[in-house]
Parts: structure tokens; C-alpha cells; sequence
């Protein structure tokens, strides 16, 4: 923990739900995020991922502890300057892309500015564009590209205000190994090549082996900690955790069943995803 | 069919979810059919009874706001169907991805459809037999009704009603469900799909043929050919204006029709400047607005269709009242004319009185009813008349009715009305084919016959005069005067002392005319109300109605939108940009329409009300088309702004992710 962190929580809790079917998510973490370093977060399912994310973020509010990012105490932010704080200087990529259809990759990425109340530069949009390898597709509608390029029309939306720190929830969740691959190298380059803080919550080991440092979390408490990752390494660690929570806790897993708990990390497959 | 069976729970559990949706399409069709077996019922009851001179009558009338109501409902209703349908596109594609086929696809659409339509139709007629009476009541207290009219209940009108509005909504379900079933499995995965082909060459079609319907019925009121001259309602001035309704819809529907091809590039105009300026609410609003055309034109519709209606319908009652009232100006010649002012009958003392004013000229005349007007030696010709259709109100004349109007004579000479004579309008005299010297053989109400002969026929239709003007001599009866046209040298002070104490009054020429034109004008109002307020009305709900749906449609990109670092406000701001574009383009388009309907109207009154020494000018109804605008606008701003903040209360991610 030093000044050096971009993010840090201090001692936040989160749950969900009142009276006998409260679900912990946080349990008191304490947390510090290197500016400049690539982080991936891992557990089983409802260990409290997700929400991590959505604290760190500002999308979410704890309820206890303190969220301080870049400098700034989440807490006494109301809703607006929380807002803008979000569209400033933190950047977000989602499994699914939760790019506006009627906009042109161009448009989407300009988005953030024009939030702003300021009118994008086409060369700067462009440029985004083009550091994602999407030069020559600005015109396209979301509905026109694939999914990785869905995607990365995304993390150059998130990265036109040039942020603080990237947030990245399942990046690659809804997208085939090959495009993956390639979300993932553009975020490991964007780490490497500009020292873009990356925090990024994942289920899968191969994308968790692109971070610097990979973080487990069992019920809603980081429990191990592994430093230039390989998938197989990471691949262990998380079947050993997900052994251990078996065998302490049997029926635990059927009573969280259907829970809020949950709802932090299956979010939003677009197989899910409801017309609307 | 087992394949529709087993997807039934799917349709069931799908209905929970999209609820409103289903509420919207129910609304809609609940209320036309509503608005549709409520005339039906008026419709119903005043049918056979079309003998009313005078004024249209009220099977007219009713007609006219069961054809309006049944117009405004069959677009309101197909649409808000093909909408709901076109909204579950995600959803069908699902389903076509784990298996479905087209046909169980196109099933499921029309089942659901099917359900929502018999209930909202039952629903319907039951609120139409509770409104009908209300419209008969209010139609009596505005006099338009004889008292003691009421709404007889009827089975027909409201089978008639519900079934119509069950086969337009499937009708308009099934058009969708053909487009959804072609949904391609991978557009599963797409969040929004950009409407394509959003124009059928049914729509072309149908808006061709109203077009031309528009031409041939503004063309036949010009020319007026002799089938419709025989009607004394379609002939008379004061009654065009209801039947320039007519065209008014045919120009409406056309546009209406052709919307999905007219909207973009008006969304294009008005939005032209916003991709290079600051801001995010004008760019997402325009890109939105023409991304899905077809959610664009459902929400359009109804705001043009109260626009357009309400601008084409008021601008052309309010341009025939000044014309009427113009022309009836330019004619009176008489400086005076003087009424009973309780009975029927200006007392002889104050006709005494009236004589006795320096130089004064009085011609008077009574209201005679005449039963018949018919040629007896003439053969009947084949699709002419050879009778009155119904009893008519003629002018018997003591004096030269030259002094009181300037007349014109299209045949014979009015100098001639003398004796056992008579003069009609030119338009009567073509019904019937009459020809000057002609004998016809009159029937008065009180049974008397007489042969009078046609001396002239009388060059522009007066809308203050009746068609049939004899001399007094010509018809038997007592000698009592209704009106007074009276022109002096004296001073008004002095033709109201001649009159003061006289159960008489004197009205100066211009006032009188204006006060006619108010009570006609007055009636016209009431009609227009009648007949286009129903309607109205049910397009300002479906205002809501759709407005409401096409929120609900976009909760998804409210989140995404608050994710990228949009504040509510902000997200609410598109929301308003969006509407007030839709507005916009709708307002855009009823002025359009408004423009041609009051072309039409003036080429009408120029032919039909003026005499050819006389031009209109065209004028839009500017405060009509402003107020019409104004009101939508404050519905849809309400309708789509309140359940949009309602969604924004959601987390965000949770909204994203499709959870509530």
C-alpha cells in the first residue's frame, strides 16, 4: 500500500439483501492497485468479484470502508460528481460491448466527449480507432462488426478520454479464443506501451495470465495474491480454491443459489441479454 | 399445431415480461374499437332517417364520426401491433437461433396477438355502449340532435366494430410477424438491428389510390356533376365544409402511408448541424431517430395525425366562414334588415314606420315551404329527379328582391318574377333539368298547387337565400312577413326610432351578416367537433400509448449511456431531444398536409361559395397547427420523460445486463 496506488479500498464491505438472506460480497477488503500495473481479479463464483469492480469504479457504493481513486474519496462524491468523475478519468469495457447501436464506431467513440459537453476531435477519434486496429472501420454501426471488433470499438471509447485507470468486466466473455487473444494483447500493449492502469475481473486463467499480478478472492475476502502469471498456475490455484469452498461449506453453494451474489459475476452474456 | 402447443409456456412467460408492450397494443385497439362501436351505435340509430333540410343531418353527422374514428383507428391500431411486434426482434431471433422455425415464429406472433385482440375488443365494445350516450346527450345539448335522441343498443355496430378492429390489428401483427420470422438466427446477438426496408410496395400502393380518391373527390366538388347537385345537402355552401372533410382524410391517409419514406430525410434536416456541434443529446436523438425509422414513423403517426387533422380541418372551417361571410357581404345590397324580434312576423306598424323614412325602398318576403317543385309534363328522364328529394324553404317576395341582393340572372330576367312565376338557382334548374319558360307544378305544405311559370334562374347560390324565390302573388296564404330588407337616406338613429316599440329590430347589413355567419359558423364548429373529436382524442392517447412503448425499448441504451459516463440528466435530455425531434418531423408534416387540404379548400370556395368576381386567399392556420403542436408535445415529453426517470432510478448495471 503506497502512494503509488491509483485505487485503493480501505476495509469495504458490500452486501446484499436483508435479515436471513443477507449475502456477503466484500467482508472488509483492503486493497491497493499500482498506477501503471495490469491486475486481473479471480474467484469462484460469488466470491465477490464483480462487486470488488464496481466499488473500485464508482458504480457501486460500499457500505462501509472507503474507495479513494486517483486521489479522490469516492464517498463524498453525490451522484452527478460521481458521474463526472467516472467520464473524467476512469474508462470501462463490458462483456457486452454495451455500445449504443444507432451510433457509428466513430460516433461511439466520441461518445464520452460529447458527455462532456465538448465536441470530438475527428483526428483524435480516429486515432483511437486506429490504436485499437479499427482505422478503417469508423463509419460501421455496432450491428455491422464482430464481436472482437464490437469490443474494441469499446476500449477505444474507454480510453478516448485518456483515463486513470481501465476497468474491465469479462472482456473476452462473450467472445470466440481468437478474438480473445486479441482484446487481451491490446490491453497488455495499452499497459505496456503507455502504462495504462488496467484492473480487470475474469474467469478464465489464460486471460488472467496477460495481468501482472492476479488476485483471488473467496468469499468476499482476497485470499491469495500470484505475480507474473501462467495459465496453468492460475488454472490450480483456482481449482484448489474452489475444492477448498466444496468441502467447507457443502450446501453452501445450493443456499446462494438464485442470490444477488451471483448476480455480480454472471453478469450480462448477451444470451441473456433481454430485448429491451 | 403440437408445435404451437409446446411453445405456448414460451408465449405465456414472454407475456409477463414484455407486459408493456402487450398493455400498449391492448390500449390501442381497446380504444378504437371503443371510439368505433360508440358511432356505430349513434350510426345505427339514425339510420333511414336522412330527411332533415337545412344544416347536414345528423345521420350524416354521425356517419362522418364513425368514418373518422374508423380511419384514425385502423392506423393507430395496425401500427402499435406491427411496433409491439417489431420490439421482441431480439427475442425472436432467440428463438429462431435455438430451433424455431418461421412458421412457429410467425405462431407464436399472431397467438400472442390473437389474445390481446379479443380481449382488448370485448373490452372495446363494452366501453363504447358506455360512451355512446354520453355523445348522444352532449350532441342534443348542442343542438345538433333533436331532443329525445339517444343510443339504441345494438349487436351489429359493435360486431361490425370489434370485428374490424381485430382484423386490423392481426392484420398489422401479421405484416411483422412475416419480418420477424425472416429474423436470421445470428441477429441474436445484435443488440439493436438498423431497420431496413421499412417501405412494402403495399404502402405505395394504397398511398397512390388515396391520392387519387383525394384528386377525384376534390375535382367532383369542384365540377359538381348533376348526381351530386341533386342532393340539396351537397349543393349547399354552408354544408361544404363538412364535406371537404372528406379530402382532408384522403390527404392525411396518403401521407401517413408514405411516412417511413418521408421521415428520414426531415430527421436529417432538422438535425443537420448537430454532428459538428458539442453536445451528446442532439447526435444520439438523430442517430437514434434514423437508425430505427420504424419505431420513428409509430411515434410520428399520431402526433401528425392530430396536427394534420386538426390544421387541415379548423383552417378550412375557419377559411368557408370568412368566405361565406365575404361573399354574403358583397351581396346585400339593403342597408337594413329587419326581423321579428319574438314571433314570427315583423308587425305591419313597424313596416308603417319604416315606409314613412325619407327615401326609403322596402322589399319584404315570407318563408314558404314547399312540398314538391316538379315539371308535371315532363317525361321523367332516367337518373334525374323529377321531384324535390325532400321539402324546401322558398322566399315569397313583395317588392323586387334586385333592391335587397345583388342578383344575377344566369337565364331569363329577375324583372320578369311578376305573377303565377318563379326563379330557382342555376344549380337546381340543371338537377332537374329545368329550362326558363318551363311550367312546374308546386305543392306548399298546406296541400295547394300551383303551376308557376320559370322566369330565370338565379346565377350564384346565395348561402343567406333560399333556392326558390317566387313573387308574393304567387303563392296563396297569410300575409305575414319573416325579414325585411330595407335601404334609406335616413340615419340608423332614425331606422331604430321607426322601429322602437315594434315587436320588430333592424339590424345594418354587415352586422346582420356577421351574425348569421356566427350561427352558422357556430353549427359548423359543432359538427367539426363531433365529428373529428373522437378521433382527436384517441390519437392524443395513442400518443401517449406509443410513446410510452418506444421508452420501455430503450432501457438498455440508457444504461450503456450512464456507463459511458452519462449523468441521468443527461439521459433524460436525449430522451426529450428525441421526442421533440419526433414531434418536429410530425409538425413538419401536418403542415405540409395542412398546406395542400387549404389549397383544395380554396379552389372549392372559390368554385363553390364565391361568385367568379371573387378570389380566396390561401391562409394556414397558424395558432391551430402552433396549439395542436404544443399540446403533443407536452403529452409526449410527459410520456416518454416519466417513465424514463422512472428507469434511471434502476442501476445502471443492472439495467445493461437486462436485470430489474
Amino acid at each position: 500500500m503506497n502512494d503509488n496506488d491509483v485505487v485503493r479500498l480501505e476495509q469495504v464491505t458490500r452486501s446484499y439483501g436483508t435479515g436471513q438472506n443477507t449475502v456477503t460480497a466484500l467482508a472488509g477488503v483492503t486493497l491497493g492497485f499500482a498506477r501503471g500495473s495490469f491486475t486481473a481479479v479471480m474467484g469462484p463464483s460469488g466470491s465477490g468479484k464483480s462487486t470488488l469492480l464496481q466499488c473500485a469504479a464508482g458504480l457501486d457504493r460500499p457500505d462501509s470502508g472507503t474507495v479513494v481513486v486517483d486521489g479522490v474519496d469516492l464517498g463524498g462524491l453525490d451522484e452527478t460528481a460521481l458521474t463526472e468523475l467516472r467520464r473524467e478519468r476512469l474508462g470501462f469495457v463490458f462483456q457486452a460491448f454495451n455500445l449504443l447501436g444507432a451510433l457509428t464506431a466513430e460516433q461511439n467513440v466520441g461518445l464520452p466527449l460529447r458527455l462532456a459537453g465538448r465536441r470530438p476531435d475527428p483526428a483524435q477519434v480516429r486515432a483511437a480507432l486506429a490504436q485499437v486496429g479499427l482505422g478503417e472501420r469508423t463509419g460501421h454501426l455496432p450491428s455491422q462488426m464482430s464481436g472482437g471488433q464490437q469490443q474494441r470499438v469499446a476500449i477505444a471509447r474507454a480510453l478516448i478520454s485518456a483515463p486513470e485507470v481501465l476497468f474491465a468486466d469479462e472482456p473476452t466473455g462473450a467472445l470466440d479464443s481468437s478474438s480473445s487473444r486479441e482484446v487481451l494483447t491490446l490491453l497488455r500493449s495499452l499497459v505496456d506501451r503507455q502504462g495504462q492502469s488496467t484492473i480487470m475481473v475474469t474467469h478464465d486463467p489464460v486471460a488472467a495470465s496477460y495481468a501482472d499480478t492476479v488476485l483471488f478472492l473467496a468469499d468476499g475476502l482476497v485470499v491469495d495474491r500470484l505475480e507474473d502469471p501462467d495459465p496453468q498456475t492460475v488454472a490450480a490455484r483456482m481449482t484448489a480454491l474452489e475444492q477448498a469452498r466444496e468441502e467447507a461449506a457443502p450446501t453452501d453453494r445450493a443456499d446462494k443459489a438464485g442470490t444477488p451474489t451471483d448476480h455480480a459475476d454472471e453478469a450480462g452474456a448477451p444470451g441473456h441479454g433481454d430485448p429491451r | 399445431m403440437t408445435g404451437f402447443r409446446l411453445l405456448l409456456p414460451v408465449a405465456a412467460v414472454s407475456m409477463r415480461r414484455r407486459w408493456p408492450s402487450f398493455v400498449g397494443s391492448f390500449v390501442a385497439l381497446a380504444l378504437g374499437v371503443a371510439v368505433m362501436s360508440a358511432a356505430g351505435v349513434l350510426l345505427n340509430t339514425t339510420m333511414g332517417e336522412d330527411s332533415l333540410p337545412g344544416a347536414p343531418s345528423l345521420h350524416k353527422l354521425v356517419s362522418f364520426m364513425a368514418a373518422m374514428a374508423g380511419f384514425v383507428s385502423v392506423f393507430v391500431v395496425s401500427s402499435t401491433f406491427a411496433f409491439a411486434v417489431a420490439q421482441r426482434r431480439q427475442e425472436t431471433a432467440m428463438l429462431r437461433a435455438v430451433g424455431a422455425t418461421p412458421r412457429q415464429v410467425r405462431a407464436l406472433v399472431l397467438g400472442e396477438a390473437m389474445v390481446v385482440a379479443l380481449s382488448a375488443a370485448v373490452t372495446g365494445c363494452a366501453a363504447g355502449l358506455a360512451v355512446a350516450p354520453a355523445i348522444a346527450a352532449w350532441l342534443v345539448d348542442q343542438g345538433a340532435a333533436p331532443s329525445g335522441f339517444h343510443a339504441e343498443p345494438a349487436a351489429l355496430p359493435l360486431l361490425l366494430a370489434a370485428s374490424g378492429g381485430l382484423l386490423v390489428a392481426l392484420l398489422g401483427a401479421y405484416a411483422a410477424s412475416r419480418r420477424a420470422g425472416r429474423v436470421r438466427p445470428v441477429e441474436a446477438l445484435n443488440e439493436v438491428a438498423v431497420d431496413r426496408k421499412v417501405m412494402p410496395p403495399v404502402r405505395w400502393v394504397a398511398s397512390g389510390l388515396f391520392l387519387c380518391v383525394f384528386g377525384y373527390t376534390l375535382s367532383t366538388f369542384v365540377s359538381m356533376p348533376a348526381s351530386m347537385l341533386a342532393d340539396p345537402q351537397s349543393r349547399d355552401p354552408q354544408t361544404t365544409p363538412q364535406f371537404a372533410l372528406l379530402f382532408d382524410v384522403m390527404a392525411v391517409l396518403a401521407v401517413v402511408l408514405v411516412a417511413p419514406v418521408l421521415v428520414p430525410p426531415l430527421v436529417r434536416l432538422f438535425t443537420a448541424l448537430v454532428p459538428l456541434l458539442p453536445g451528446a443529446a442532439g447526435l444520439i436523438a438523430r442517430q437514434n431517430a434514423l437508425a430505427a425509422i420504424r419505431r420513428t414513423v409509430s411515434t410520428a403517426t399520431p402526433v401528425f395525425l392530430v396536427i394534420g387533422l386538426a390544421g387541415s380541418v379548423v383552417g378550412g372551417t375557419v377559411a368557408f366562414g370568412d368566405a361565406l361571410a365575404a361573399q354574403g357581404r358583397a351581396a346585400l345590397k339593403a342597408g337594413y334588415v329587419v326581423e321579428p324580434s319574438g314571433g314570427h312576423a315583423v308587425p305591419a306598424d313597424a313596416l308603417r314606420n319604416l315606409a314613412a323614412l325619407p327615401d326609403a325602398r322596402l322589399t319584404t318576403a315570407a318563408t314558404v315551404r314547399f312540398d314538391g317543385l316538379a315539371t308535371p309534363d315532363q317525361q321523367p328522364v332516367p337518373g334525374r329527379p323529377d321531384d324535390l328529394p325532400i321539402p324546401e324553404d322558398g322566399l315569397a317576395v313583395d317588392g323586387d328582391l334586385r333592391e335587397a341582393w345583388n342578383l344575377t340572372a344566369d337565364a331569363g330576367s329577375l324583372a320578369d318574377l311578376h305573377g303565377r312565376t318563379v326563379a330557382v338557382s342555376t344549380d337546381m334548374a340543371r338537377v332537374f333539368g329545368w329550362h326558363v319558360g318551363d311550367t312546374l307544378n308546386a305543392r306548399l305544405a298546406d296541400g295547394t298547387r300551383e303551376p308557376l311559370r320559370l322566369v330565370a334562374q338565379i346565377g350564384h347560390l346565395l348561402p343567406h337565400l333560399p333556392e326558390i324565390v317566387v313573387p308574393r302573388e304567387a303563392v296563396p296564404g297569410p300575409g305575414t312577413v319573416s325579414v325585411a330588407y330595407l335601404s334609406t337616406g335616413a340615419g340608423p338613429d332614425q331606422v331604430t326610432a321607426a322601429v322602437g316599440g315594434t315587436a320588430a329590430r333592424a339590424t345594418a347589413g354587415t352586422d346582420w351578416i356577421g351574425d348569421h355567419n356566427d350561427r352558422t359558423t357556430k353549427n359548423g364548429w359543432i359538427s367539426m367537433l363531433a365529428i373529428l373529436g373522437p378521433a382527436l382524442l384517441y390519437a392524443l392517447i395513442a400518443i401517449v400509448n406509443t410513446m410510452m412503448m418506444s421508452t420501455g425499448d430503450r432501457l438498455r441504451d440508457f444504461a450503456t449511456l450512464r456507463l459511458t459516463g452519462g449523468t441521468r440528466r443527461q439521459v433524460l435530455r436525449v430522451v426529450a431531444v428525441e421526442t421533440l425531434l419526433v414531434v418536429a418531423t410530425a409538425a413538419a408534416l401536418g403542415l405540409a398536409v395542412t398546406l395542400v387540404t387549404q389549397y383544395a379548400t380554396v379552389l372549392l370556395i372559390e368554385n363553390r361559395v364565391l361568385d367568379a368576381t371573387r378570389s380566396a386567399a390561401l391562409d394556414l392556420p397558424w395558432t391551430t397547427i402552433a396549439g395542436a403542436t404544443a399540446v403533443c408535445l407536452v403529452l409526449a415529453l410527459l410520456a416518454s420523460l416519466l417513465p424514463a426517470r422512472l428507469a434511471l432510478r434502476i442501476r445502471p448495471l443492472d439495467l445493461a445486463n437486462g436485470r430489474q
